[in-house]
């Protein structure tokens, strides 16, 4: 599911980002790529930028890439 | 001269380490060819003078934005590298240090915020982290300078590294292999910084906190602001500066051209600082003794919240609202900068990815974002009547703000880009950073904007002489009356503000008009014609063309809020 429909403050695991060359590497480069453990922390599905934490950092992704990112619920 | 690179990931104290090692003669300059800023000054490597330049924050050398590719530019002509490490989030930050271990430069690695580590239970074992990496890793808190002087004893013997390039994947498995084997964490609860952080960006409680932060600073810049005039720069002024304008006013004919350039008219026989609009006089004594110091409470206020980490914050609630704007919420931080004064708020527009972007954002500082200059004329005329004129002023100004933002981005071609911006941790402020921002910030304020609205004063007060203003006023004069409601006297005023909004004050000020008039007036000066500065930094960041069209349309937005504000009040 993309990420921005998921529910806060549950450990999710990224499968896939989708977009471009320029958003994938900006991603990449804060430590958001495929096989990462990102939790929500803000953010609703409708509209606004989402905050995620992922090892000891939080990142604010825009609404339109965080539709982007593919996550699924980690167990 | 040797030339030294700090370079690291955005937010990880760069330029605290970078003013511990270089004491406060730094320079501030852009990469030959770009808008992108960099600092540089000098530091002692042993008995030898090196040259030490802060890199902009980067997460790789990928060249994939501007920074990263004149961070790679730059690291061709290095001669060694101190690579600045967030020790709370080893991790991202040891993705770069592996990619600057393959450009085999000398090289240390600071593990700054060494102490924040501690209390959030993070071990680093960094004699281990030194022998996988095979260059020194030394631990330092940058704030209070421990370790900063074995980073320097080390970087004089710093050994080359010899490390093969690596793809992406290889660089991030490594990462992990590294951290794996030198960083152990203890578990911990939540802290109360933490629970706070996640407060600051969920909108229901973020909202509050915001609407709570900018109160306290706002109540923070007035009583800054107002105590440092009231004890300092007021009584420097009276006791240093007007006995020399006495004495150089008895020495000039009073009824002369110079003495009307330099000084201006005599008040009752008296030099009067506001009301005698020389050169010298009210052009000198409103910039320095009535805005500048509440520039200087306000690059106070905002450097405190920018290094305790709330602007980030800030930006993410405001993000939504933003992007009506075309814009994203990182474009919050030149409109809060503008508030000081408009010369930096639209240099900080660099910061915005597209054209399209930055020619909004500018716009809109220019046009809507009041300077403390404006603001204390907006106080000054209608402050006694009553403070909820001011705030009406400000209300207007803000609907301006987002309704023409609205109509830009709806007019324009092109989307709006998506923020993507990491959170740091709320820390600590160091008072040597702030104190080393002000004084870049202060060294701004008088080198690129006093000097042009003294230059503004000059061309007034000549153009005066030459009765220019009489005749526009006069020509405008039958229409502007009838769409704001305004009498001829105040046309003057409004024209005059152009370049000079302390005349226009005085002369408003001496009108006798109704406080809806006084609004309408206030509101159209503080929207029209931007000082020279401004003009002068628009021409610079937007070229000739696009200062033309944000000129267009600041004519338009002030005509239309003087004729709303007249059918609406």
């Amino acid at each position: 599911m993309p990420l921005d429909q998921a529910k806060n403050n549950q450990p999710l695991l990224v499968v896939a980002i989708e977009g471009g060359h320029q958003i994938h590497h900006r991603l990449k480069s804060l430590g958001i790529r495929p096989g990462v453990l990102i939790e929500k922390i803000s953010g609703r599905a409708g509209s606004g930028p989402v905050v995620v934490r992922h090892g000891r950092s939080q990142t604010a992704i825009g609404h339109g890439v965080a539709h982007h990112i593919l996550v699924e619920i980690s167990k | 001269m040797k030339r030294i690179l700090l370079m690291g990931n955005p937010n990880v104290g760069k330029s605290v380490v970078f003013s511990r090692l270089t004491g406060v003669r730094a320079i501030s300059a852009n990469y030959p060819g770009t808008t992108v800023e960099f600092t540089q000054g000098d530091m002692m490597l042993g008995a030898e003078k090196a040259l030490l330049i802060d890199v902009p924050g980067v997460y790789g050398l990928e060249a994939a934005c501007k920074a990263e590719e004149i961070a790679v530019m730059m690291l061709k002509e290095a001669d060694a590298v101190i690579n600045v490490v967030d020790s709370t989030n080893l991790e991202r930050n040891l993705h770069l240090t592996l990619h600057l271990l393959e450009q085999r430069l000398p090289m240390v690695v600071a593990l700054n915020v060494w102490d924040d580590a501690r209390h959030q239970g993070i071990q680093i074992d960094h004699r281990k982290l030194q022998e996988l990496l095979g260059v020194p890793a030394v631990p330092t808190v940058a704030v209070t300078g421990e370790g900063i002087k074995e980073l320097v004893e080390h970087l004089a013997a710093a050994p080359t590294p010899v490390h093969d390039v690596m793809t992406e994947e290889q660089r991030w498995t490594e990462v992990g292999r590294i951290v794996s084997e030198v960083q152990t964490l203890t578990h911990r609860h939540h802290t109360l910084g933490e629970l706070l952080s996640d407060a600051s960006v969920r909108t229901e409680t973020g909202l509050p906190i915001a609407a709570f932060m900018l109160f306290l600073a706002f109540a923070g810049i007035r009583m800054i602001g107002e105590g440092l005039i009231a004890f300092i720069f007021d009584p420097v002024f009276d006791l240093l500066w007007k006995p020399m304008l006495v004495r150089l006013s008895a020495s000039l004919d009073p009824s002369g051209f110079w003495h009307e350039l330099f000084i201006g008219t005599l008040v009752g026989g008296e030099i009067d600082f506001v009301q005698s609009f020389g050169l010298l006089s009210t052009g000198l004594y409103v910039a320095v003794t009535m805005v500048f110091p509440y520039v200087l409470a306000f690059y106070l206020v905002l450097s405190l919240l920018e290094d305790f980490g709330y602007l980030p914050r800030l930006a993410v609630l405001l993000d939504t609202l933003m992007h009506r704007m075309g814009l994203h919420g990182w474009a919050i931080i030149p409109m809060l900068l503008g508030l000081g004064c408009n010369v930096p708020g639209i240099m900080a527009t660099r910061v915005l990815e597209s054209a399209r972007e930055r020619w909004i954002a500018a716009t809109l500082v220019s046009i809507a974002v009041p300077c403390a200059s404006l603001q204390a004329m907006m106080w000054g005329i209608l402050g006694h009547h009553s403070a909820w004129y001011v705030a009406g002023v400000y209300g207007t100004l803000f609907l301006v703000w987002i309704v023409l933002g609205w109509i830009l981005n709806a007019m324009l071609k092109g989307m709006s880009p998506e923020l993507i911006l990491e959170i740091p941790p709320y820390r600590m402020p160091s008072p040597r950073a702030i104190g080393f921002k002000m004084w870049t910030r202060i060294q701004q304020y008088f080198k690129e904007a006093v000097p042009f609205v003294l230059l503004g004063v000059l061309i007034v007060n000549l153009l005066n002489r030459v009765r220019v203003f009489d005749i526009v006023a006069d020509a405008l004069g039958p229409v502007v009356m009838r769409l704001f409601g305004l009498p001829q006297e105040a046309v003057l005023a409004l024209v005059l503000g152009f370049l000079r909004k302390d005349i226009a004050v005085g002369m408003l000020g001496s009108l006798n008009l109704e406080p809806k008039q006084l609004i309408i007036s206030v509101t159209v000066l503080a929207m029209s014609f931007p000082c020279i500065a401004t003009f002068i930094v628009l021409a610079r960041e937007l070229g000739l063309l696009g200062l033309a069209k944000s000129m267009a349309v600041m004519i338009t937005a002030s005509l239309a809020a003087g004729i709303l504000l007249n059918l609406a009040l």
